[in-house]
């Protein structure tokens, strides 16, 4: 006991001694540099665990209604699980074969759509006046860096290189199901122990706000994948309608995108109308695409959005684009799409910890009716 | 055959749930949902709760242990009512978050249940079949609490006696 109570007091005297030569912003900037530094290297791992974390939310309402029908959690989340897989082998079996074609030669005609698309953005340059070699070169951009995997244009493909791309996708499908499932199992037990960790006279303050949060965050995060969800069925309607090629892969990829904020629906819509281009090799096909996909904006603004998130999503334009462009800086297309998420739920966090907690309390209640309540 | 797969461990914690006024008429399947959803914690004896005049954030639930509600009275204290399992307390935050009537101390190792007011709101609004019920009997125990302004009244399990 006495040896504890010993180091307990060269730790706080060592603490001390810290604190006296440094101040507090030195370290305060040490350990944002370490948090940032740690997470440029683990940036794979961070980018699973937030995933994880984003998946096994959305799964846990499915959990908790298991579990409210008198299923142990562990059971529900096992039979959540075979559902699941059970879901993926039968959509694979469903749609592999068209899936599968699509893809493959999607991906074995993308040398010959980028040659296209060069040779007909060089014909138009030359005869055009040099200006148009600005187009060129915001056309070269996008197919490059959003619409075709860079590595697939004038690349040789050696193993380092494929290694590199393959594995954080491969670490990826392995841990997140692993993660989420011990997530969702074990979210009740590690709440049990968060609560016991707080000091009862912090409790009420506290775990409203974190009760407010995850009200407002479930409703969000739910509200999104609803969202992408009905946005990537009407692309593939729209388009398998259109008679455009590949409608199921743009599909999921104008679902996907639609996370990100304005740059999304644009590569996407983009992405189609090069397509539809190459496809029909008229203007009016990709106009076609063009007024789908406005159709499309318009309804996910007007009717989608409010129904499934609704006006949790409140933020500035500049900060979405900020918070985009910082997203894509450290962690790629995943960082895009996780950008809007994370700033709207630090935001809030924020909104409730900082703003709302400096509202004045509700007026007392008159005293004959809260004599005896509390 | 398949009891493997069910909880049987929550039926205590169900059984007095199902006794709790405020959530009088509720089946079991939203029961359980409550008890899932809802915030835990132990409190150690003389552990206080709340304190008189905090702002009110949310209703209690004891499902073990008891709790003393305490009022200033000049120097001391004054005991309003001991609360035992199936008890509720702290209703008012669920309405306007208005400040603590009185403080809320655990007397000895008490386990709570906390339904925070931001939780009560998102529940009104997605689930018409536990809101309509449980607004109901909310309303139903402020009636009864402003005609008879009487502590036995209002706490109908005090064990002080």
């Amino acid at each position: 006991m006495d040896n504890r109570k010993d180091i307990h007091s060269e730790l706080v005297k060592g603490i001390k001694v810290v604190h006296h030569k440094m101040p507090l912003w030195v370290l305060s900037l040490i350990l944002v540099s370490v948090i940032f530094v740690s997470a440029y290297h683990a940036s794979d791992l961070i980018i699973i665990l937030i995933l994880s974390g984003v998946l096994a939310y959305i799964l846990s309402s499915v959990i908790n209604k298991m579990q409210s029908l008198g299923l142990k959690r562990k059971v529900a989340v096992v039979l959540l699980y075979l559902v699941l897989f059970g879901l993926l082998i039968g959509g694979e079996a469903l749609l592999s074969p068209y899936l599968r074609q699509e893809i493959g030669t999607f991906y074995d005609r993308v040398p010959e759509f980028s040659r296209q698309i060069e040779s007909i953005v060089k014909q138009q340059s030359t005869d055009a006046s040099k200006d148009f070699t600005v187009m060129e070169q915001v056309i070269r951009k996008i197919l490059r860096e959003a619409v075709i995997p860079g590595l697939l244009i004038n690349q040789t493909l050696d193993f380092s290189s494929v290694f590199g791309y393959a594995a954080p996708v491969v670490l990826g499908l392995i841990l997140t199901p692993f993660f989420v499932f011990f997530l969702l199992k074990d979210w009740p037990e590690m709440l049990k122990r968060i609560m016991k960790w707080i000091p009862p006279a912090y409790v009420e303050t506290t775990v409203s706000a974190m009760s407010e949060i995850n009200v407002l965050v479930g409703r969000y995060l739910r509200g999104l994948a609803i969202d992408c969800l009905a946005v990537g069925i009407l692309a593939t309607c729209g388009l398998s309608l259109l008679g455009i090629h590949y409608p199921i892969t743009l599909g999921i990829l104008s679902g996907c995108a639609n996370v990100i904020p304005y740059m999304g629906p644009l590569i996407a819509c983009i992405t189609a109308s090069l397509i539809a281009f190459i496809q029909f090799q008229s203007i009016g096909a990709v106009i076609n695409v063009l007024l789908l996909y406005t159709a499309i904006k318009l309804t996910d603004d007007l009717l989608i959005q409010p129904l499934t998130i609704g006006k949790t999503l409140s933020l500035h334009p500049m900060l979405l684009v900020i918070a985009i462009v910082t997203g894509e800086k450290l962690f790629g297309v995943i960082g895009m799409i996780l950008a809007v998420p994370i700033v709207t739920i630090t935001l809030k966090i924020i909104t409730i910890f900082f703003l709302e907690r400096r509202r004045p309390a509700a007026k007392r209640a008159p005293e004959a009716a809260s004599r005896m309540i509390v | 055959m398949f009891g493997w797969a069910f909880d049987n461990e929550s039926k205590p914690n169900l059984d007095i749930l199902s006794e709790v006024r405020l959530f009088k008429g509720l089946n079991k399947v939203l029961l359980r949902r409550l008890l899932i959803e809802l915030f835990e914690k132990e409190y150690h004896a003389g552990e206080i709760i709340f304190s008189e005049g905090d702002k009110g954030k949310a209703l209690y639930v004891v499902m073990s242990g008891v709790v003393n509600i305490v009022k200033k009275d000049g120097p001391g204290d004054k005991v309003l009512a001991s609360l035992g399992p199936g008890s509720y307390f702290g209703e008012l935050a669920l309405i306007n978050e208005s400040p603590r009537f009185a403080a809320a101390v655990a007397v000895e190792e008490t386990y709570l249940l906390i339904m925070y007011k931001s939780y009560f709101d998102n529940l009104i609004k997605g689930n018409s079949r536990i809101s309509s019920r449980v607004l109901l009997n909310l309303a139903e125990c402020l009636s009864g609490y402003i005609s008879s302004r009487n502590v036995k009244d209002a706490f109908p399990r005090d064990i002080s006696g």
